[in-house]
């Protein structure tokens, strides 16, 4: 079956020839009579059958849902302190490291500030860095990856050069430098964490793009005329684009991790913008003293999406390899 | 083949000279000078920037480093501990993230690689399905997280009930590294899990596999000779690139656990702007890397003689 479906493209473009081989082709797919199905149509299949996915799947979604709702969802403001507020509270001017509540679904923080709130606006920051730095990797690791693989020569090698430097390069050391350098704005930790995690993605992509390049339906669309820049586009990177999918559904818990590293370490989002790494921070800093629910809510956060999000990378992998197929 | 390692070893160079100039055009742009914590004079501040060459234009400074690196001086600490030899201070602490290293490491091999192996061989039974969930949750988990969550359980059990678990002190023994180096281990060790499950699986189909069970060959034989020498390359792959993660992890781990290793130095290195330290760092984990990939190569040949050494360049 893998066979039959790369060398789909070949069939298209030899159609309009009308010639011999392109009749005889029509006929093999006629006398076989069986229902075409597509690459995306058979991952997606796979993927629903794999349970792990789907789990991954609803977990993040009861995660992805009350974060991205923030607003809606939080009863205090994340960043006012609940000093003195509350009429039923027990202790009027004692609202620090409250256990959870009803009042303080998560309880508390050290500067008085409801835990859940700042779970849910901290959570929007994380997950955020997970996505917008995917789009930092696709956007320098794809071009860069393609254009070594397809036009090889001195392009790849100057290409080559540069990957394996940035490659060699301490991603967390770049990411450290940059943060004390511009911190203070989201944007620079969405560059420092990319700025680490693209060479893999041009590697990546230039490997498939050298394996791709020596198929024979390339060959068949050069034979036939097609120029550089459609065979790239349209017959090389659809070819390529299974195998980015999963490396991006890995690379987002992959981002989420760096940035809560950055975070616990206090050089992500300023304050008194938050992020669960810094909520782990603060946790860490205060749980001997205080409940430790403090610290286990937004452990338990990131690695509960985190968790999630490896299964949907694990289902999407099983999808998009046919090896799969019919185990 | 001789001339294709030292193409790979002679590569070093471009790289210690890109990594450099990354590490030179970064600390150009760092807001902050070395001397601005100590409330000198502007004047003064002024005076030490020169007596350090640290006035002079970016290309010079950059020469200047490269010509003194080659001549085996690599430079004095100017901040934190001012005067010191940076190889000296590097020497202090690299003992601590070697034995972290090596703890992970040994971690990797002697649970990793077996319980993937254990799964793959129990394959869709309740051991496969134990080692998969459990290598999936830990691969989840930030070392750091893990690191503290582990803290955590280690003071409850040393303060409520009066266990005496080892914690890491400013000089730690082999047994107070023991648990960072562990924590360490666990992350890639559950990759390494996953990764040789799904590659012996791959091989255990194999027909040369039926032949070997068939031609009589003792289990033994035919699981560590047949099947897993076939099945590490893959494994090996991934762990090349996993150990540059390891440096980078270590960070981490010695950060919560307080082990004062390169990694927890670095840090602080950067934060008091320490330029001599921030460059002797990062070109100590270049060279790391590239020689790790090396060595990755130099497995691929002994794990599948087909492999031929060109002076083609692949990576």
């Amino acid at each position: 079956m893998a066979e039959l479906r790369t060398d789909k493209p070949v069939e298209r473009e030899a159609e309009p020839a009308t010639n011999g081989a392109a009749v005889a082709l029509k006929a093999l797919g006629k006398a076989k009579e069986t229902k075409a199905s597509s690459l995306w149509g058979d991952a997606w299949k796979r993927f629903l059958r794999n349970k792990l996915a789907i789990v991954g799947l609803v977990i993040i979604a009861f995660i992805a849902i009350p974060v991205i709702g923030a607003d809606i969802f939080q009863r205090y403001d994340p960043a006012a302190s609940q000093y003195e507020r509350g009429p039923g509270s027990p202790k009027l001017f004692d609202q620090n490291y409250q256990a959870p509540s009803t009042k303080y679904w998560f309880g508390t923080d050290g500067q008085d500030r409801d835990l859940w709130a700042r779970m849910l606006h901290g959570g929007r920051n994380s997950l955020m860095v997970g996505v917008v730095v995917q789009f930092i990797v696709l956007g320098i690791g794809v071009p860069l990856g393609l254009a070594a693989g397809f036009f090889g020569g001195k392009v790849d090698t100057i290409i080559s050069f540069v990957v394996n430097i940035f490659y060699a390069f301490p991603s967390l050391l770049a990411g450290l430098l940059l943060l004390s350098t511009f911190g203070g704005n989201i944007f620079w930790v969405f560059v420092a964490i990319g700025i680490g995690l693209w060479p893999p993605m041009a590697r990546l992509v230039r490997g498939q793009v050298l394996s791709i390049r020596e198929k024979e339906f390339i060959e068949a669309a050069r034979a036939i005329g097609v120029k550089s820049t459609p065979t790239m586009f349209r017959h090389i990177l659809p070819n390529v684009l299974g195998p980015i999918i999963v490396s991006v559904s890995f690379g987002v818990p992959q981002a989420i991790q760096i940035e809560a590293f950055y975070g616990f370490i206090g050089i992500s989002v300023p304050p008194p913008d938050t992020s669960w790494g810094q909520l782990v921070n603060d946790g860490f800093k205060a749980f001997q003293t205080n409940p430790v629910t403090i610290l286990l809510f937004p452990a338990l956060a990131i690695a509960l999406t985190c968790l999630a999000l490896n299964f949907i990378g694990d289902g999407l992998r099983d999808g998009f390899d046919p090896k799969t197929k019919n185990r | 083949m001789l001339k294709y390692f030292l193409r790979r070893i002679l590569w070093i160079i471009p790289v210690f000279m890109g990594v450099t100039l990354i590490t030179f055009l970064f600390m150009t742009i760092l807001p902050g000078s070395p001397f601005t914590s100590e409330k000198l004079p502007a004047a003064a501040q002024a005076r030490l920037m020169q007596s350090y060459g640290l006035d002079q234009p970016l290309y010079i400074r950059y020469f200047t480093y490269m010509f003194n690196f080659i001549r085996g001086d690599w430079g004095v600490s100017i901040s934190q501990q001012v005067g010191r030899p940076v190889t000296t201070i590097i020497g202090e602490h690299i003992g601590y993230s070697l034995t972290l290293a090596v703890i992970a490491i040994v971690t990797i091999i002697i649970v990793g690689l077996p319980l993937g192996i254990i799964a793959a061989l129990n394959h869709n039974k309740a051991l496969d399905y134990f080692a998969t969930s459990f290598s999936l949750l830990f691969y989840s988990i930030p070392g750091f997280v893990m690191g503290i969550l582990t803290l955590v359980a280690i003071l409850l059990l040393n303060n409520t009930l009066g266990w005496t678990i080892p914690l890491t002190n400013t000089s730690p023994t082999f047994i107070n590294l023991l648990i960072p180096g562990i924590i360490l281990g666990i992350r890639p060790a559950s990759l390494v899990t996953r990764l040789t499950r799904a590659s012996m699986l791959e091989v255990l189909g194999q027909d040369y596999m039926r032949t070997a069970w068939a031609k009589g060959l003792n289990q033994r034989m035919t699981i560590t000779r047949h099947a897993l020498k076939n099945a590490l390359i893959p494994i090996v792959t991934v762990l090349g690139d996993e150990f540059g993660n390891l440096a980078v992890g270590s960070v981490t781990i010695e950060t919560v656990f307080a082990v004062p290793g390169i990694g927890a130095y670095l840090v602080s290195s950067i934060e008091a702007r320490d330029y001599s330290m921030i460059l002797i760092t990062t070109v100590l984990y270049a060279i790391i890397v590239v020689m790790v990939n090396l060595l990755v190569d130099l497995l691929y040949g002994f794990l599948d003689p087909r492999i031929k050494y060109t002076t083609r360049r692949t990576a």
